[in-house]
């Protein structure tokens, strides 16, 4: 596929309240596994959608917005692509749960919510973002299913992407049933042309999982394969690494299939 | 002069009207609506739903036993009609299994096994049981994963859930994998089905009609649920006789969750790049099928959109009343619906609209017209303001 540029970053994970945290994390490999995912920051949304959004909508729409915040691209500019294993599982929960009470009283809210859209409509909304967006789930390959769809659009439709990813663990029953143990989300803003803002270039390719080259597949820092091996979107961390360390080059994520995606990544330094 | 973004080389489709394409264009024309009184069990509500025959019945491959679920069986029921599964195959021997795609949209996918599990189970209950399987049921990507298991496809595969909208935008999706380069061939899809999730949901929301749906009727009371499932198979072959995608619009409302934009800006966004990326003016348009759920704000949200961009001349309905609406699946059954008017040359009247809505200027086809059509466009929009218009045409 085409070269194109990553103009934004964001992270969210256990102990991890920002880009900057991120960032030296990933780097030092220094992570505080046991802590919660701690949203401290500024949140995209309004006050109103904000008391009615789940947690997963607002660390996926603090971690979106991450990446748009050193930005020049109006949120307006850009396409966004939602990608989630799991989706809301606290709503799902809720809804069985209010099925099996007398009268089933299934909440309108929750309800609307229950979509897996759900976050990419509130983007929608708290940005007045109109361009095209899509939600997918490719289950434990969300994050490179999620990435293959935003690198088409930027080619196809040349336009900024906005790729966001995130999955957190549901409640009990579902729990040890659903994918994910952790909560993270990440956001990478892609754009078809290099800029000012642009960090990094990345070139794609779709091989056979048994024809991998040079890209590697787990983290470099082993202290972050923990949170790789517990939530479908921290399968982004290899990737992330590379971002932030000139010295990584390639990364292979796996898809469903025969096939993986190769990911060449060069500083824009 | 049309130009193609992909041929549909094969398709099939089931809900309420039966099995099969045949099924469909029977009803269609003869104007029988798929519609019953729920009777489901764990139903207790008064309403209509489109409901496929025979689903308790259908038993998967023993090696994809555990993505046993209503959603999967009728995904399988609706594969193994119209030869579909012979059309993948030689897709597979000619390209090779790697070189396919599988994208599908649904809304609820196999949820109602969790429902199940949670009616069965005590309330402090701290596992699932033994027999639940989220990742193959519940899971949205379950779907696409069976799909291309069931089709021994070793392509990229994922499923795009954006409501209601879910299986148009598979249409866009596999247009651009195919243009990468990514894969030569596409199988795309919708599967959605009855489930207390929905009709509960939708009832909390009071959007249940408790009589047959009847789009912009002045006295239209709000959608009917229908379970459904397409499937198609696309590639770029612009000199192949035939129906072939012309064009694809999505655009977001950003305007609220579970209401339309009411001068549907949304919508006319999305018809509008529908229209440019196909180089087709309005008025090259013959007919367009509507979302068209029969709820108030919907009919009137996509009426103006319409009307702003068509005027009040181009033939227009909405073919929830066959079906209901069949939610994630609704996407790609009326794609495939405008297919078949395409192919066959008709355009359907807006079933069970008995007085035509005064508030709205739309062109409702009240009676079926029988001609040659060159063009047809489908209009799917979702809660979260997510908005799909597809362009057809025939080519020859």
């Amino acid at each position: 596929m085409k070269t194109v540029f990553i103009d934004g970053l964001g992270m969210l994970g256990p102990g991890i309240e920002n880009w900057q945290q991120a960032r030296s994390a990933l780097l030092s490999g220094a992570l505080k596994l046991d802590e919660p995912l701690t949203l401290s920051g500024q949140s995209p949304l309004p006050a109103n959608e904000r008391r009615r959004a789940s947690r997963l909508s607002k660390i996926a729409l603090q971690v979106a917005g991450e990446a748009m915040a050193d930005a020049a691209l109006e949120a307006d500019e850009v396409a966004t692509v939602f990608a989630s294993s799991c989706g809301d599982l606290d709503i799902v929960h809720k809804i069985c749960t209010a099925l099996t009470m007398e009268g089933k009283p299934v909440s309108p809210t929750q309800f609307h919510n229950s979509v897996h859209n759900a976050q990419a409509g509130y983007w929608a909304i708290s940005q007045h973002a109109k361009k095209a967006s899509n939600s997918i789930s490719a289950c434990a390959d969300s994050f490179a299913m999620g990435l293959l769809e935003a690198l088409t659009l930027v080619e196809v439709e040349q336009t900024p992407v906005l790729l966001v990813a995130y999955d957190r663990p549901a409640p009990v029953p579902l729990f040890g049933a659903a994918m994910s143990q952790a909560e993270f989300a990440t956001a990478l803003l892609i754009s078809p042309n290099r800029s000012t803002d642009s960090l990094a270039m990345i070139e794609t390719n779709m091989v056979t999982k048994c024809s991998v080259v040079s890209g590697i597949s787990e983290c470099v820092n082993k202290a972050l394969e923990p949170l790789r091996n517990s939530c479908p979107a921290a399968m982004a961390l290899p990737l992330l690494e590379a971002l932030v360390n000139p010295a990584q080059q390639s990364v292979a994520l796996d898809c469903p299939g025969a096939n993986c995606i190769e990911v060449k990544v060069n500083s824009c330094a | 002069m049309k130009s193609s973004l992909l041929s549909i080389r094969a398709y099939t489709l089931s809900n309420a009207l039966g099995l099969g394409v045949q099924a469909s264009l029977d009803g269609l024309r003869a104007e029988r609506s798929g519609l019953r009184e729920c009777r489901l069990p764990n139903i207790d509500l008064n309403t209509w739903v489109g409901q496929v025959d025979g689903l308790e019945n259908v038993v998967l491959d023993q090696n994809l036993a555990e993505y046993n679920c209503r959603n999967n069986r009728l995904a399988e029921l609706a594969l193994q009609q119209d030869g579909f599964i012979d059309h993948v195959q030689q897709s597979i021997d000619t390209y090779g299994a790697n070189r396919l795609g599988v994208f599908m949209g649904t809304s609820t996918s196999g949820i109602e096994e969790t429902e199940n599990a949670y009616q069965h189970m005590p309330a402090d209950a701290e596992n699932m049981p033994d027999w639940y399987h989220y990742r193959y049921t519940q899971n949205i990507f379950s779907i696409a994963d069976f799909v291309r298991l069931r089709l021994g496809i070793e392509g990229p595969a994922l499923s795009i859930s954006t409501a209601c909208s879910s299986s148009a935008k598979v249409f866009a999706t596999a247009y651009r994998y195919i243009l990468c380069g990514l894969i030569d061939v596409a199988v795309i899809g919708g599967v959605d089905s009855l489930c207390q999730t929905t009709l509960y949901g939708f009832n909390s929301l009071e959007l249940v009609s408790d009589k047959p749906c009847s789009p912009w009727d002045a006295d239209r009371k709000g959608i009917n649920i229908g379970e459904g499932a397409g499937f198609a198979l696309l590639e770029r072959d612009s000199n192949r006789d035939g129906i072939h995608l012309l064009g694809y619009g999505e655009s977001s409302d950003a305007y609220h969750m579970s209401t339309p934009h009411p001068e549907g800006d949304g919508a006319m966004l999305a018809m509008q790049q529908a229209l440019s990326r196909a180089g087709l003016k309005p008025e090259d348009i013959d007919y367009i099928n509507l979302h068209g759920t029969g709820t108030k704000s919907n009919d009137a949200s996509e009426d103006r959109a319409v009307s702003r961009l068509f005027g009040d001349t181009v033939a227009c309905s909405s073919t929830k009343a066959w079906t209901g609406h069949t939610l994630g699946a609704a996407g790609i059954t009326e794609a495939l619906f405008s297919c078949l008017f395409l192919e066959h040359g008709f355009m359907p009247k807006s079933l069970n609209t008995k007085i035509l809505d005064p508030e709205c200027r739309a062109n409702i086809l009240r009676e079926q017209i029988v001609k040659p059509l060159q063009a047809t466009m489908t209009n799917s929009f979702g809660f979260g303001g997510s908005n799909c218009s597809l362009i057809f045409g025939a080519l020859n």
